[in-house]
């Protein structure tokens, strides 16, 4: 009791004379928190709406390539409540053509179950989808590729394209159609090189062999995307199931190459903030060094006087870091008003909008984030009050204020 | 003849900066027997303060041995020093050194804390010691709102508290004015004689070390008895 008595009293009495240095350092902590939470959020924001494009456009969560047809793979992941939607489809590719045009370009072709563009899936809710009002979405171009040929809605194009025959393994087939709708994802990649047809013709082409399903998980199990995996390949161990970061891989690698560099950014920041803790810590200790050797002259031992500084310590940064947590939660919590209001400086200054500052942000951060870098800043600065405690501990009493 | 509370035996001390060495006590002998006073008197820079820390564990020598009632002080690790600081010495500085975030009435008691005493003991004794000094009604005012003659008064209440056998007291006037100092200088010789301590003192005033039962000079890093 005496030690946390002492240690509150020395980090913030009213009438301690260093009462300015502790408040600084809680400042100090406070704004280093909020910079480094808010930092982390911003960027994890940016890589999870990186990577959910990439699994709901370009891949599905899950897929799957089995010889069962739909409705009996559709019977067995039944209890499996993490599944969403599923959808046989083809990727193929095709070369596309305008009709009577002699201009092709070389075009993705996702062959679908005609429910995908009329469910709301996660393809759906990521992308922006134009149809004619009187017709049902089956043959859906990228709008960038259809910049690239020129085609316009329920005008026709001619798809060239290989289907299994037969008489003979694949035959080219070509098909003249209408497309009836555009589509402009967040994934610009996949919008100049893709066309959906959502029609049971043309997957009857390739009813023969393995068919590939494609799996999307609900919201909230977005993340047992392994454990569904294992779950599928339990109840159809004949299938090949493969998860959205296995058929990404290589991208996947890139991004957690880019999450651990951007760790090392921030570790690198919370060192900066560490420095700062560490010469701020000792001046805490120097201070007080005068009523360090008071108590040293009264009987305090010298692991009373380390503690006594780990305990000041604790105070100022969990203080700091309860402030630093508030502020963060509030910034984040409020970031695309922030941004916004950044936006109406910028347009007073500059006439304009900012793309920038009008990015819509869904700013995420992990407890486990929040709880890693309190927990680090907090044992820093007390690793920081102990040493400049013990730097003064291992003089005489006496020694410490003969130059006061 | 009383028991010998504390000996100081051919004791050395020695200041080391860059450029020179400084021998402050050289092969000094004390022998401080039990409730007598002592004073050392000296000309400024002589030692006294070196000596007084010395003999409360305060600064190690760097020759000689300290030896308290019979042991030597080498042998006591941080724990026993920490012991010996709390209740055997009781100090009274030249600049009070009370504790800017505490009252007074807790600085007087901060020993007994320290020793881990009973609190209603101890909040009862700190209040008789500053009764009897005279600040009953500045119980929680904080050294800030003291004067510097109750700032010393508090001081001295701290060093009785812990009821030490050996009170040690560097200048403990020293920084008062004349009215007041002699108000202290009684009130200390009172309380050590009413409470039965050891005292060691140092002081620049002759009339304070008169009242002492012996009196020593400081010179040349030794002690000799003062004849009256």
């Amino acid at each position: 009791m005496f030690l946390l008595k002492v240690g509150w009293r020395y980090a913030f009495s009213r009438s301690n004379r260093h009462n300015s240095v502790s408040i600084v350092i809680v400042i100090g902590i406070a704004i280093g928190l909020l910079a480094l939470l808010t930092l982390l959020s911003v960027m994890n924001a940016l890589q999870y709406e990186q990577l959910d494009h990439i699994r709901s456009i370009d891949s599905f969560h899950i897929q799957l390539k089995t010889n069962l047809q739909t409705h009996q793979v559709k019977e067995h992941l039944k209890e499996i409540q993490a599944i969403e939607h599923m959808y046989q489809f083809v990727d193929t590719q095709s070369i596309v053509s305008q009709k009577g045009s002699s201009q092709s370009v070389t075009a993705r072709l996702r062959i679908i179950e005609p429910s995908f563009l009329t469910d709301s899936n996660p393809f759906k809710s990521n992308s922006s989808l134009w149809t004619e009002t009187s017709t049902t979405a089956t043959v859906a171009m990228g709008l960038p590729l259809s910049y690239a040929i020129g085609v316009r809605p329920n005008e026709q194009i001619g798809v060239t394209f290989i289907a299994p025959g037969k008489t003979v393994t694949l035959s080219p087939q070509y098909k003249e159609i209408s497309v009836d709708s555009l589509f402009r994802s967040h994934l610009d990649e996949f919008d100049q090189k893709t066309i959906i047809i959502a029609d049971p013709e043309f997957l009857h082409l390739y009813d023969q062999g393995r068919h590939t399903y494609g799996i999307y998980l609900t919201k909230r199990d977005l993340r047992k995307v392994g454990s569904v995996v294992k779950q599928i390949q339990n109840i159809l161990p004949e299938s090949e199931v493969l998860s959205w970061q296995q058929l990404n891989s290589a991208l996947y690698s890139a991004l957690l190459l880019e999450k651990m560099l951007m760790y090392l950014f921030l570790w690198l920041m919370f060192f900066i903030i560490a420095i700062n803790l560490k010469s701020a810590s000792m001046r805490l200790v120097y201070v007080k060094q005068r009523e360090l050797a008071i108590l040293r002259s009264l009987g305090v031992r010298k692991e009373f006087s380390s503690h006594l500084f780990v305990v000041q310590g604790a105070f100022i940064t969990l203080l700091g870091e309860a402030i630093g947590l508030m502020l963060s939660f509030v910034v984040i919590r409020n970031f695309n008003t922030i941004l916004h209001f950044a936006d109406r400086i910028y347009f007073m200054i500059y006439q304009r909008h900012s793309a920038v500052l009008l990015f819509p942000f869904q700013t995420y951060l992990g407890v486990g984030e929040v709880i890693g870098i309190s927990v680090g800043v907090c044992a820093l600065s007390l690793f920081f009050s102990y040493l400049g405690a013990r730097s003064l501990l291992k003089k005489e009493p006496m020694e410490i204020v003969r130059n006061e | 003849m009383s028991n010998l509370l504390l000996q100081l035996s051919h004791i050395s001390k020695r200041f080391a900066s860059a450029n020179q060495t400084i021998d402050v006590l050289e092969d000094l002998n004390l022998s401080i027997y039990e409730g007598t006073s002592v004073a050392i008197t000296g000309k400024s820079g002589s030692g006294k303060s070196t000596l007084l820390h010395i003999a409360g564990a305060l600064d190690a020598p760097s020759g000689g041995e300290v030896y308290f009632k019979g042991i030597l002080l080498d042998y006591y690790d941080d724990q026993l020093l920490s012991e010996y600081r709390n209740r055997h010495i009781g100090f009274i500085f030249q600049s009070h050194f009370l504790l800017d975030d505490f009252s007074a009435l807790e600085n007087v008691f901060i020993p007994s804390l320290i020793a881990k005493e009973k609190r209603s003991i101890m909040v009862k004794r700190a209040k008789e010691l500053l009764d009897k000094v005279g600040l009953s009604s500045r119980l929680h005012h904080k050294p800030f709102q003291l004067s510097g003659g109750e700032k010393q008064r508090v001081a001295i209440c701290r060093a009785l508290m812990n009821n030490p056998s050996l009170i040690i007291a560097d200048e403990p006037t020293g920084s008062l004015d004349e009215q007041t100092a002699q108000e202290i200088e009684q009130l200390l010789i009172q309380l050590v004689r009413e409470e039965h301590k050891t005292l060691l003192l140092v002081t620049h005033e002759k009339q304070l070390a008169t009242l002492c039962d012996t009196s020593y000079l400081l010179s040349n890093g030794r002690v000799t008895p003062i004849d009256e």
